[in-house]
């Protein structure tokens, strides 16, 4: 079978599957598992047990579980609660008020978190209820999430970057250093979209109270949140805790605060505990098919055959990264993140270094284009993990919500594509 | 017409998958394509260092880069050379120390997982990595140091240190950030993981090679016609010289590089290498009771051959 | 049926507050671990390996919980267009798939496990920790979700247009 016939085959199943209502994880692994058989019938299928017993004990996918527990700590505990009442003091006279909080607050937890999913999942939790309670508009607050998410592997630290170093032997330093302005440039991107957003569409918003803020009890109400987080990051920066250490010590730090508040009652924590090992769960089942799939399409030679493909191509080297994009829209639709970096950086790596691009500025793009991968349906881990904590939601309610920032993250890769230095400014100039 | 995978446990860019590659291609040509290796690096295939032998024998793969070290956990009899300062040199692993201990890994790995080891060859010595200068062996007290195998981590509490387990994505964060004073490894993959970023000072001890073998599984072997098998083995034999130098090559290379882009390398004075010795003479004493006879012979015949 | 769904029941909420006491010791575990290193320089020599243990048993324990509830992710806008007797059939056929899906995981985690066994395979850390131990939860799991999957095809059956069994009420507490 040619990898072209192999690909229509894998691509028409997932999607019958997929569409006929059978979960997406067991879609992906059951196509997988069809796709290794055909091609050599049961002799690789020990390697699904590898595959499973590598994923679940892989120690970067541990922190997974400890940042949800984080946030739901913070949930349960009413700290979260105050936050946002202080927090929106500070952002009501900035158009989209707390919608901005989402999208800053990520921001701010990508300096923690390694992951996307980590990211969306711990202020997910967190601001979904605590939007709802305040009256805003789900359309708006699931797309500040899904993208907000986004933000955790382009700021430091990042899995996804250290996994494109560890392969193509780029510094990992001037990787993390260079995803730091694309990510607040991003982030900035998504605010400025917030407030135009909630310009022209008012109703999305709860109206402004008009009386004053006092801002004394504001600063009050925040702090235990902006205690936790600088407590975490400078655990990190200083050398206490490893990025994936940092989601058990935030989540000690977490449950320390909500017994100094004393609003954490003994059924809050449980509930606290079972959303967490439920919502890990959700999320592993797609990790580890998806990584059955991702096996399925290296050993039927799909992966080398498209590389083959792309490296034939005479193009200039804008036309190039157009159909890059492409791909990996489409790619990204049907993969998660991580398997895509694995999956196409050995691939495609030696033909964007004979185009002359920069191995930095490389693994900033395939980062921004991984995370318009989390954002589409129906491989999507954002709204995935979005969707696993507001289970009254569809995915397509979701997937909408999110739409809007896939346009603006793939202006973004254009805008990284016209000027490198976004990305590459800060590794030289720390050098 | 036979397709083979060759499964490294290196990136695809390290220096042992570009020999790696590099032979393969050699034994396709030469057998006309009657033999077809593929290799497959580190994240092309869902397989960590330490389930290598088990997927070739279980014919996930049809050739394995096995290092020892990492299959300690199946095999634990032939990690000799994990054992400190039992072999140091490369010229010396070649010239006597395989002849003597590769009847035992091949009868070993041969009943046991029906694998044949085709080929020998050496990673170059494993060093200590520091964050900062130490003044000799007094030095490393009180140093946490990142260890990927128990023999490190016991090694760094003999010296009054501490050895710590950090997962390999989180090293260099964990280096750069002070988690940790250092890390263990060669020289090469120092170089090509940029330790000049993260470390200043290269503790050049020595400690072990690390012992890797290409194994190859035994069915596919023999369902091979016997004159492509014989120029996939006459191919061993050219290429295990061309591993050597050319690791020996890079080594020297890495060390320069390293030295150049502003590391100091330190090589342990003799005075440091006996205590070294001394001190941790207790792991292969423990060991060496934990293992058997087999263990036993393999590590006296690899002291014999390397000093 | 009913008897089977029922004692799935009970099984979930022993397996919940197990996968529950995992995660915790995994999080007790990594703050000791960064507290012996910061505090007294040394380490436990097993904080990243054990994570891994605990967290496999904790995704496997879920599994069923996850299915039962409804809460993996499905993308339901096809179906739910479609007429009551068709969704009741893709019901059933999609439960198959997941079925056909988790066999073949146990079977192969079940190989994985045996053959850890069969080698005596320990780990490369201090405690050596024969692997075929912590493995062994792997095919257990996957067999209790394929089993999971049968009894929601049977549902579909029995049941017909009353596709879904298990409205998730008491998960969706934490979130009204
Ligand atoms: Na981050
Ligand atoms: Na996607």
């Amino acid at each position: 079978m040619s990898w072209t016939d192999a690909l229509l085959i894998y691509g028409l199943t997932l999607i019958g599957c997929i569409a006929g209502g059978v979960s997406i994880g067991a879609s992906m692994g059951f196509v997988g598992m069809m796709g290794v058989t055909l091609a050599s019938g049961m002799m690789l299928w020990p390697t699904f047990g590898d595959v499973v017993w590598n994923t679940t004990t892989n120690f970067n996918l541990v922190s997974i579980p400890l940042f949800v527990l984080m946030g739901e700590l913070i949930l349960q505990s009413g700290i979260s609660s105050r936050f946002y009442s202080g927090i929106a003091g500070f952002f009501r006279h900035i158009p989209g008020g707390l919608a901005q909080t989402n999208i800053f607050g990520c921001a701010v937890f990508s300096a923690i978190a390694g992951s996307s999913v980590a990211t969306a999942l711990t202020v997910g939790t967190v601001a979904t209820r605590e939007m709802r309670s305040h009256g805003y508009a789900d359309t708006l607050t699931l797309g500040t999430l899904t993208a907000g998410g986004c933000l955790g592997i382009l700021i430091p630290p990042s899995i996804p970057l250290i996994v494109y170093g560890s392969m193509t032997q780029e510094s990992i330093i001037d990787l993390f250093m260079a995803g730091v302005v694309p990510g607040l440039v991003l982030a900035g991107l998504f605010s400025v979209y917030v407030m135009v957003r909630v310009l022209l569409q008012p109703s999305l918003v709860p109206k402004k109270p008009t009386d004053k803020v006092d801002y004394m009890l504001a600063a009050k109400n925040s702090f235990p949140i902006i205690l936790l987080i600088g407590a975490v990051i400078g655990g990190m920066y200083t050398g206490v805790v490893t990025p994936t250490e940092a989601s058990g010590f935030g989540s000690l730090l977490a449950l320390l605060l909500a017994l100094l508040y004393r609003e954490l009652t003994p059924a809050g924590f449980w509930r606290a505990l079972r959303n967490t090992v439920l919502t890990s769960a959700v999320i592993m089942f797609v990790t580890i098919n998806a990584q059955i799939l991702n096996f399925a399409i290296v050993s039927t030679g799909i992966g080398h055959g498209l590389a083959a493909w792309l490296a034939g191509l005479q193009i200039s080297p804008l036309l190039f990264f157009c159909v890059l994009l492409f791909i990996y829209l489409i790619i990204g639709m049907f993969i998660d993140g991580l398997s895509i970096m694995l999956l196409t950086v050995p691939l495609l790596y030696p033909s964007l270094a004979t185009l002359g691009f920069n191995g930095v500025w490389v693994g900033i793009i395939l980062v921004v284009f991984i995370e318009l991968g989390a954002l589409t349906p129906p491989m999507g881990l954002n709204l995935f993990a979005i969707q696993s904590i507001v289970p009254d939601r569809t995915l397509g309610d979701v997937a909408i919500a999110s739409l809007p920032y896939c346009a603006i993250i793939i202006a973004f890769s254009f805008l990284l594509y016209a000027f490198p230095q976004i990305a590459l400014w800060l590794p030289a100039v720390m050098k | 017409d036979a397709e083979w995978k060759l499964y490294t446990y290196f990136g695809a860019k390290d220096k042992p998958t570009l020999l790696h590659r590099a032979f393969a291609e050699d034994v396709t040509k030469a057998t006309g394509g009657r033999l077809k290796i593929t290799v497959y690096a580190a994240s092309e295939l869902p397989y960590k260092a330490s389930d290598v032998l088990r997927i070739t024998a279980g014919n996930q793969v049809q050739m394995g880069d096995v290092a020892l070290g990492f299959v300690a956990g199946d095999v634990p009899e032939l990690n000799a050379l994990s054992m400190p300062f039992s072999c140091t040199s490369i010229d010396k692993f070649y010239d006597k120390a395989v002849p003597a201990i590769s009847p035992v890994v091949s009868q070993v790995l041969l009943t046991k997982f029906k694998v044949d080891p085709i080929m020998h060859w050496a990673m170059p010595p494993q060093q200590l990595w520091l964050a900062k200068p130490v003044a000799g062996i007094e030095g490393l007290r009180n140093l946490k140091v990142r260890s990927w195998n128990r023999e490190q981590a016991e090694m760094m509490r003999l010296v009054g240190g501490s050895g710590v387990t950090i997962t390999p994505a989180e090293v260099i964060p964990a280096l750069q950030r002070g988690v940790v004073d250092g890390a263990f490894t060669a020289a090469v993959p120092a170089l090509d993981w940029k330790f000049n970023e993260v470390t200043k000072y290269g503790y050049m001890m020595n400690l072990t090679l690390a012992h890797q073998v290409l194994a190859v599984n035994k069915a596919a072997l023999d369902a091979l016609p016997a004159d492509v098998r014989d120029i996939l083995i006459a191919k061993t034999k050219e290429w295990a010289p061309r591993y050597r130098s050319e690791m020996i090559e890079a080594d020297l290379v890495a060390r320069k590089t390293l030295a150049e882009r502003g590391m100091t390398l330190h090589d342990a004075t003799p005075a440091e290498e006996a205590k070294l010795r001394e001190l941790t003479k207790p792991i292969s004493d423990e060991w060496t009771a934990k293992v058997g006879d087999v263990g036993k012979q393999m590590l006296s015949a690899s002291i014999k051959a390397c000093n | 049926m009913t008897a089977i769904s029922s004692l799935f029941d009970r099984l979930e909420r022993v397996a919940i507050a197990a996968a529950i006491v995992f995660i915790v010791l995994m999080g007790l575990l990594m703050n000791v671990e960064v507290f012996g290193r910061t505090l007294f320089g040394r380490s436990t020599q097993i904080s990243d390996e054990f994570a891994g243990y605990f967290f496999t048993a904790a995704t496997l324990l879920c599994l069923v919980p996850t299915l039962r509830h409804g809460r993996f992710l499905r993308v339901e806008a096809v179906v739910n267009r479609l007429p009551v007797p068709l969704q009741a059939a893709l019901k059933f056929v999609s439960s198959i798939i997941g079925a056909v899906m988790s066999a073949v995981l146990t079977y192969t985690t079940f190989g994985l496990a045996y053959t850890s066994w069969s080698y005596g395979t320990v780990s490369l850390q201090a405690f050596q920790v024969p692997q075929a131990i912590p493995q062994a939860i792997l095919p257990i799991g996957f067999l209790l979700l394929t089993l999971a999957f049968l009894e929601q095809a049977a549902l579909a059956i029995l049941r017909r247009g009353d596709v879904d069994a298990h409205p998730d009420t008491e998960l969706l507490q934490g979130l009204d």
